[in-house]
């Protein structure tokens, strides 16, 4: 075994103080604010927390952000994966700029994200007059909520897909079109299950995201209690109204929703690196 | 039984296939030599129809060939990295092509094939494991089991032994040349190591900068043929044959 670097694996005093700062501040930035979350949530007993839930105003927000999740998450799986096609297996001018683009909501702020659809479909917006014509809302509406989401959302399953597309080639597929597979064959039967863990990682932080979006949706919302207001902006509403154990109440829900997709996602990658040990040891013991 | 003429193939500024023309007989076991870069695989694809060339004609047993799709024309192809399915069991592997097939072969049908093509390429017993449970040299049995479950009449492989170690190399060399005489396949295969090339293929075509620039006689011939009256290393160095010379014209 040669000596490594000096400082690098060596000094167990060293190791031990980087590890003691990364744990405190991740305990400090992650876990105390979920602590103080739950506490706050049941500070006014259990039966304050129901209410808090079950009422009309956070039943209404509930049911929308479910909504929009159904809508958002299968229309944001379904391009994910056309794009990450796409952008893996054809060599076609605009490729970069379609894979730019892609990635460009995550730089984008929220704001903006919601804006621009309130400057194209809102009473002054660019497409304005033509639907006050038809008389369909899409701006402090449904609709609108479904694209603020749809555009915030965009990048996570493609971004997903792109890097593991890539990186396995496109050898099986050919293969199988050579032994006759259609072109659906070939996906439903080689493809999508090459792809599953990390198609299932870019559903579910889709998911999670699209619950949980705050800044776009509220731009669009026009926040109409028990209307237009998802659960985030119900939150914020509660919030306001100085409401705090009942804004706590509703806002473990989204925790909920984040703490399972943290498992999910650990059980996940749980998953993949047992195949990858299982594969290795077997080739191992292939080779002794 | 593979004829092909004029085949020009442009990327870029570069020419990989160039005019390109040859044929290969029925039941022929012909080798692509050349260095890197000379369209070997290039033209491996274009038969196969995973690749389209820019122009010229590809005839397959007769007919032509250019517009039908890589699973119409009754090829196998085997690839340089196996390309095994890795999520599906060995048994699985070998019958992807049958069970993709519509109508559907019965069941029974289709294990039984499963069975005589582990058995053709001596792996029986092995249908459960998972390709990433194998070595190299099984990996590479089972890609070829793969293939020949659909009962292709031409058998196109690219660099098959490329990743093996010399035993296992030397070893499925000679099934291959077992297989090719047992079925009656017509085989091409792309390598790049000429002791290969000669002591398996019957003929070996040498190709370089897209251009079919040679040919020779190997010693691969099938079982009780007529050994070549003199030796390959009599005549001059990679002349064309009368039937390419033509096809060049």
């Amino acid at each position: 075994m040669p000596r490594s670097r000096p400082g690098l694996g060596e000094a167990p005093a060293w190791r031990g103080l980087l590890i003691g700062a990364a744990l405190l501040l991740a305990a400090w930035l992650l876990v105390l604010p979920l602590l103080v979350l739950f506490v706050e949530a049941f500070s006014g007993g259990v039966a304050a927390f129901t209410a808090a839930v079950t009422n009309p105003d956070a039943a209404a927000a509930i049911r929308l952000t479910l909504v929009v999740a159904a809508i958002v998450v299968p229309a944001n799986t379904v391009f994910g994966v056309a794009a990450a096609w796409c952008i893996t297996r054809f060599r076609f001018r605009g490729r970069r700029l379609l894979q730019v683009l892609v990635g460009l909501p995550f730089s984008v702020s929220p704001v903006v994200s919601g804006l621009v659809w309130v400057l194209m479909f809102g009473a002054q917006g660019w497409f304005g007059p033509l639907l006050s014509d038809t008389g369909l809302r899409i701006v402090f509406a449904l609709p609108g909520i479904v694209l603020a989401t749809l555009f915030v959302t965009l990048p996570f399953v493609a971004g997903q897909l792109i890097p593991l597309m890539g990186a396995q080639g496109v050898a099986e597929e050919e293969a199988a079109l050579v032994l006759g597979a259609t072109g659906p064959q070939m996906f439903l039967r080689v493809t999508l299950p090459k792809i599953r863990w990390g198609l299932l990682q870019g559903v579910l932080l889709c998911s999670a995201r699209s619950m949980g979006e705050f800044g776009a949706v509220s731009v669009v919302s026009g926040r109409i209690r028990g209307l237009t207001n998802t659960v985030p902006l119900h939150i914020e509403v509660l919030y306001q109204e100085y409401d705090i154990a009942a804004a706590f109440g509703v806002a473990t829900l989204l925790a909920g929703v984040a703490l399972l997709t943290i498992v999910l996602r650990a059980g996940l990658d749980l998953r993949g690196e047992a195949l990858r040990v299982r594969g290795s040891q077997a080739r191992l013991a292939v080779a002794a | 039984m593979i004829r092909v003429q004029g085949l020009s193939k442009q990327v870029g500024a570069t020419r990989i296939l160039d005019e390109l023309s040859l044929h290969v007989a029925e039941g022929g076991f012909v080798a692509l030599l050349g260095p890197s870069g000379s369209g070997k695989t290039t033209l491996l694809r274009v038969i196969a129809g995973l690749e389209h060339a820019d122009a010229g004609t590809l005839h397959l047993a007769g007919r032509p060939a250019r517009d039908l799709p890589p699973g119409g024309r009754g090829l196998g192809f085997v690839f340089q990295g196996y390309a095994l399915f890795e999520h599906m069991t060995v048994a699985r592997n070998i019958a992807f092509g049958l069970h993709v097939r519509r109508p559907r072969p019965p069941r029974r049908e289709i294990a039984d094939t499963v069975e005589r093509m582990l058995a053709l390429v001596r792996l029986p017993g092995l249908g459960d494991r998972l390709p990433s449970q194998l070595s190299g040299g099984q990996r590479q049995r089972v890609a070829l089991a793969r293939t020949l479950a659909v009962e292709p009449r031409i058998l196109l492989l690219d660099e098959p032994f490329g990743a093996l170690d010399r035993q296992v190399r030397e070893e499925l060399r000679g099934e291959l040349r077992r297989i090719h005489d047992a079925l009656g396949t017509t085989t091409l295969f792309v390598t790049h190591d000429h002791e290969e090339a000669m002591a398996l293929a019957d003929r070996a075509l040498m190709l370089d900068r897209g251009r079919l620039v040679g040919e020779r006689a190997g010693q691969g011939r099938p079982a009780g043929a007529v050994v070549a009256a003199h030796a390959p290393q009599d005549r001059p160095a990679w002349p064309l044959s009368p039937a390419n010379r033509i096809l060049e014209a």
